[in-house]
């Protein structure tokens, strides 16, 4: 797999320079585009949607819409929010999709939305961890990711571009086509909504 | 893009958001360390490349031929419109016209009935008669 460092840069980042190869058809370039990117997306989507094979259906879906608009990339316009941008509408797509099938009584598969985890089963699975404290990471890998899913789905979007691609609020907010001061209340109420779900864990781990 | 009412209830400053995402998690960010990154299989990448190209392929018509569908189409289309518009719009058959057509039959069979003359030569045909000038006219005496 091809680094960031080893890809030629001609005044711009590596992704964007990559970008602008694959917009003039190099079929190369793309294959470098997916290799560096597909890792971070699928992260992403797994614990944007809890499943990791609709987590890699999702990376695809993102790579197609990548190709397809190739030609509209524009250098001026980082390939990072680009790409942010592109995986926040195929979240919204899978949303709404989740939604649509719900109002007509289908069953929804994957979606971390149709989880119905709450605060309390959360709370009683943390607690469960607490005697022993001898928790490892596997259990409270478990209980962050039971957390996250009772987030809504920007919430935890907002949260995961903060966390796993160092977004700041300016580009969060233009991934997800909302202002700064929304972001910023976005992962407000995450972190109050995560503290309150992580809280017997937490308490547990520090006493 | 859709936007939760409850995202924009809160009035979110500065100061209660932090200078970044990072400290506006605070204690919670920490603890979002334990979420692993995953790893897509190594035959990830290949199966991607098939997918999008496969996708491409099906979905990429090149504008030429594009336009070539789009032309034939119309051409099509316009044919099957006019060839719908005439059915409906076409006049109904005229009794006065079948009437009219069955007293030309009739006739033209008469003339078939009717027995032919032999041919003769070309130069057997009477002459008709020349029209020149006249020769002056005898003028009478009146009667007495």
């Amino acid at each position: 797999m091809p680094s960031e460092s080893t890809v030629k840069v001609s005044g711009f980042d590596p992704s964007t320079a990559l970008m602008v190869r694959v917009r003039e058809g190099d079929a190369e370039a793309f294959e470098e585009l997916v290799a560096l990117w597909q890792d971070r997306l699928i992260t992403l989507f797994l614990h944007h949607t809890g499943d990791h094979s609709t987590a890699e259906d999702l990376t695809q879906d993102v790579f197609m819409r990548v190709y397809r608009a190739r030609a509209t990339y524009t250098p001026s316009a980082k390939f990072t929010t680009w790409i942010h941008t592109i995986a926040n509408n195929v979240a919204s797509d899978l949303r709404q999709r989740a939604y649509r099938r719900k109002e007509r009584g289908m069953p929804v598969n994957g979606s971390a939305s149709s989880s119905g985890i709450g605060l309390d089963q959360i709370a009683v699975a943390a607690s469960g961890l607490l005697p022993a404290r001898l928790a490892g990471r596997t259990e409270l890998q478990a209980v962050v990711q039971q957390a996250m899913l009772t987030l809504n789905d920007r919430q935890r979007m907002a949260v995961l571009l903060a966390k796993f691609e160092q977004c700041s609020y300016e580009e969060i907010a233009a991934a997800m086509g909302i202002s700064v001061p929304a972001v910023k209340s976005l992962l407000f109420r995450a972190r109050d909504q995560l503290r309150e779900a992580l809280t017997a864990y937490m308490d547990g781990g520090t006493s | 893009m859709t936007r939760s009412s409850g995202d924009h209830d809160l009035n979110v400053s500065a100061a209660d958001g932090g200078d970044d995402p990072a400290s506006a998690l605070g204690d919670v960010w920490l603890a979002l360390d334990a979420l692993p990154r995953s790893a897509a299989p190594p035959s990830a990448t290949a199966s991607t490349i098939e997918i999008v190209a496969l996708s491409a392929r099906r979905h990429a018509l090149s504008p030429s031929t594009r336009s070539w569908l789009a032309a034939v189409g119309l051409v099509v289309g316009a044919f099957l419109g006019g060839a719908a518009i005439g059915r409906l719009t076409a006049p109904g058959v005229d009794p006065g016209v079948l009437e009219q057509i069955d007293l030309l039959r009739e006739r033209l069979e008469r003339l078939d009935r009717q027995p032919r003359l032999p041919p003769r030569p070309f130069n057997e045909w009477e002459r008709p008669p020349r029209r020149g000038p006249q020769p002056p006219r005898e003028i009478q005496p009146p009667p007495r």
